[in-house]
């Protein structure tokens, strides 16, 4: 091992040139002998090369590196470095290669030699020889001092005179050596997790600890659900709060970079760049989605309502904002409410055009039956189809109208036939039941707006043979061991009023057939007679209408094509309880007053209706305006005396207080309205729904009604006992 | 194809100005305007503003949720349906009739 001895490498520098020489001697050798060798510290293999190839120190001009200190005698004082730069460890390894590394460089074996680093002398002071025979008196005087040495170091020890002191060296001056190292590399990542970021990575948790917890599944079925989380993690990555994506909730609004091309005024995005097709098919899931589907359901009534804003107030009894418009067009209809709320003009009552539901669909079809939702007084049912027989049986139509939709109809369902009644149920407030023409009853679950009837009566041997007049869901009280359930009650024109129970299939129970009875003249009244004049071509009655009692479940009205009306129970299926004769042609609509338990209103093609008390079997009061036949009437939801009814030319709002000659509004028909078929108050507004001939349902609005009585049942009662008064100074005059 | 037209029937409806359906990713899948540009601006800066409406909305109740966003402007009004994966805007301009 060769030692470089420093004080050989430290030159004075009062002798530079010679210095020089030695000190390069001493590199020529060293560097000889290094070429085998590894000096300190770890080299590559590659690196003696570059060992060689170096210069030594002053050759390189080395000195130049560090701050110069020259003394006042002109030479250099600078300091050196420790090592010498040929020792020193590089560790910049550009500068030991000679040529650039390779991959096959990388992959290949370096062998390591480490080795003891050379010997630092720090001090090394020459013993001087002296020969005692040449300088015999040096020789002398040197064994005198070395024995006077060795005296006084046997003298020190525990002597007085001698004392140990310590001292201190003189600190070194320092030099700060700035050195540079490759730039650190930073990154800054920042992200926001927001309370509900937190919430739904925590809901999710706790989702899926809940599946894990179901041992009963099989593994199919946990296949699936971790399938279902996988397809939505990507739509999820919003959701989690540590993941530095760009759809993470801090980094919004991410500008899409594809230029996209437009179709025509309807039309998809083209992109300039091809899709894959896995994007093309996360696109069709998207527009093929339900909840698309219900998306465009809700924004379209949001469209329809901004438009009929003014209308659809005035429904529901608001003011009526006026908006600033920039357009021209302003609709009639909007400014006379305007007009008129502004004014309050006529006194009378009269009835304003609001809107009409109809749509192509159902242009032609008679509407036949109307009746709101029993729970969300929004929704309509409107059933289309015809009165009278037609050779060509066209298809009936229910359709489901909303009030938040005036343009379009919510649920459509296409039936065989015309359809002639409808009801919607009380249990089950999605239930639609529909009586057909040829008999048929359909029941519709509407939440799904699938065209198939959940039930229908088409195998079942109890159906109807006649069209289906009119349909009611009744409740029932059960027996002990049963809940109050619902039944659908129907009766139709073959005769037979027919219970329907849903629980298990669709069962009937025939609860009364409908018997002829013969118009009695006032006495006690009979049954079953059997005239011998008439060839009576069936025993049997055809009912025309029914209204099932608000307040007894067991009793209903039946009226007849006879004109008769009757009052039957359901736990009677032979007889009736009374009969009531006033009418002398099929009685299209019964209704009993939701105001007093016994009275009820009968409509017939006499051109009459009825006033009836259920005590007594002659009308209390007969009421008639016109020569047409009366279709239907309604009651009115607010005010005990105050009825509606549409003939073929009008229709006819009548107040039985005011009085009982007259309606007081009356609304003529146009020619393409055609006839009025059907009226339905407005159970949570002031309004009267018309059906006509053509298909459309229009919508009015009453305005200045008489305010309800305070005590409705009395105040029919008074105009019942006033009829009745004057009927008996009638009956006792004449 | 009822989703096709539904979306023609709101776009025959009167005062319907536009509509448009953006995906998560801020691109239109579907659009009714004939300007592109229009377009893309609209998904933009919609977008933003529901991401930061429903952002107010959850911050204030983390079980709630947006459901619908409306705004109504001198001019139009701007009825915006988010999802979870797409977002359908509505313009309209104001107009009386039904």
């Amino acid at each position: 091992m060769s030692q470089v001895k420093l004080q050989e490498s430290i030159v004075t520098s009062s002798r530079p040139a010679a210095a020089g020489q030695s000190a390069a001697n001493a590199s020529k050798k060293a560097r000889q002998s290094r070429k085998g060798f590894y000096a300190s510290g770890l080299y590559a293999s590659r690196a003696t090369s570059g060992v060689s190839s170096r210069k030594s120190g002053e050759e390189k001009g080395v000195w130049s590196k560090y701050p110069r200190l020259p003394n006042d005698q002109g030479g250099e004082d600078t300091p050196k470095p420790l090592l010498e730069d040929d020792k020193k460890v590089s560790y910049d390894t550009k500068e030991t290669m000679e040529s650039p590394l390779t991959e096959a460089d990388l992959e290949a074996d370096v062998d390591i030699e480490i080795s003891e680093t050379d010997t630092i002398w720090l001090l090394d002071i020459k013993p001087k020889l002296v020969n005692p025979e040449t300088d015999g008196d040096l020789a002398e005087l040197i064994k005198q001092r070395n024995e006077a040495y060795k005296a006084l170091l046997a003298d020190k020890v525990g002597n007085d005179k001698y004392v140990a002191r310590e001292m201190n060296t003189l600190e070194a001056t320092k030099m700060t050596k700035p050195c540079q190292t490759d730039e650190i590399g930073r990154s800054e990542f920042g992200n926001t997790a927001s309370g509900w970021d937190m919430f739904d990575s925590f809901q999710a948790q706790l989702e899926k600890e809940k599946a894990d917890r179901f041992e009963k599944k099989t593994d199919e079925e946990l296949a699936k659900e971790a399938e279902q989380q996988q397809g939505d993690d990507p739509l999820e990555d919003n959701r989690r709060p540590l993941e530095p994506t760009s759809k993470s909730p801090a980094f919004v609004g991410r500008q899409s970079t594809t230029p996209s091309v437009l179709d025509s005024e309807f039309g998809t995005v083209r992109e300039s760049v091809a899709m894959t097709a896995e994007e093309q098919a996360q696109l069709d899931a998207i527009l093929t989605s339900p909840k698309l589907k219900q998306t465009l359901f809700i924004i379209e009534r949001a469209v329809v309502q901004n438009n009929s804003q003014n209308l659809l107030a005035t429904y529901r009894h608001l003011p009526i904002i006026e908006l600033d418009k920039t357009g021209d067009s302003e609709a009639e209809a909007s400014q006379a409410l305007l007009v008129r709320q502004k004014s309050g003009a006529s006194l009378s009552p009269h009835l304003a055009y609001l809107w009409r539901y109809s749509c192509p669909a159902v242009k032609g079809q008679a509407v036949t039956c109307m009746v709101w939702n029993k729970q969300n007084k929004d929704i309509l049912a409107v059933s289309y189809g015809k009165h009278e027989y037609e050779p060509e049986m066209k298809n009936g139509l229910v359709c489901c109208w909303s009030v938040k939709n005036i343009q379009q109809p919510e649920r459509v369902f296409r039936t065989k036939s015309g359809v002639t009644a409808l009801s919607w149920s009380t249990q089950f407030s999605y239930l639609l039941a529909a009586g057909l023409f040829d008999g048929h009853v359909l029941i519709f679950d509407v939440r799904t707006g699938s065209q198939e009837p959940v039930f229908d009566s088409y195998l079942s041997p109890g159906r109807h043979f006649g069209p289906v007049r009119q349909l009611e869901w009744v409740r029932k009280e059960a027996g002990k061991h049963e809940e109050t359930q619902e039944v659908l009650v129907s009766a139709s024109s073959d005769g037979r009023v027919i219970q329907w129970s849903i629980r298990k299939g669709f069962e009937f129970k025939e609860l009364m057939k409908l018997k002829r009875v013969t118009t009695v003249l006032p006495g006690p009244s009979q049954k079953q007679k059997q005239q011998k004049a008439d060839a009576l071509i069936s025993r049997q009655a055809s009912g025309s209408s029914m209204a099932f009692n608000p307040n007894d479940k067991n009793v209903y009205l039946v009226g007849t094509e006879d004109g008769n009306l009757h009052k039957c129970s359901c736990s009677y299926n032979e007889q009736y309880l009374e009969s009531y004769f006033g009418h002398s042609s099929p009685v299209y609509s019964v209704k009993w007053s939701p105001f007093l338990t016994d009275v009820f209103i009968s409509c017939a093609a006499d051109w009459t209706i009825n006033l009836w008390q259920a005590d007594r079997t002659r009308p209390v009061t007969t009421m008639g305006s016109s020569t047409k036949s009366i279709n239907s009437l309604s009651w009115s939801p607010k005010s005990s005396c105050i009825f509606a009814c549409v003939n073929d030319g009008q229709l006819e709002v009548w107040n039985m207080a005011h009085s009982t000659l007259d309606p007081i509004i009356t609304e003529p028909t146009d020619e393409d309205t055609g006839r009025y078929t059907h009226v339905l108050f407005s159970d949570n507004s002031d309004s009267l729904l018309v059906g006509d001939a053509q298909g459309n349902v229009q919508v009015f609005k009453l305005e200045n009604m008489p305010s309800a009585p305070k005590n409705q049942a009395e105040a029919l009662d008074r105009v019942i006992q006033l009829a009745l008064k004057t009927e008996l100074n009638a009956s006792q005059t004449a | 194809a009822e989703v096709e037209e539904t979306f023609k029937r709101i776009l025959a409806h009167k005062g319907v100005v536009g509509v448009i359906i953006v995906n998560f990713d801020g691109i239109p899948i579907r659009s009714s305007f004939a300007d592109s540009s229009l377009t893309v601006q609209y998904c933009a800066l919609i977008q933003q503003l529901a991401h930061k409406s429903r952002s107010a909305i959850r911050d204030l109740d983390p079980g709630n949720d947006l459901t619908f966003l409306r705004i109504r402007s001198k001019k139009n009004e701007i009825m915006v349906a988010p999802d979870k994966d797409y977002l359908l805007v509505v313009v309209q301009e104001p107009c009386d009739q039904p």
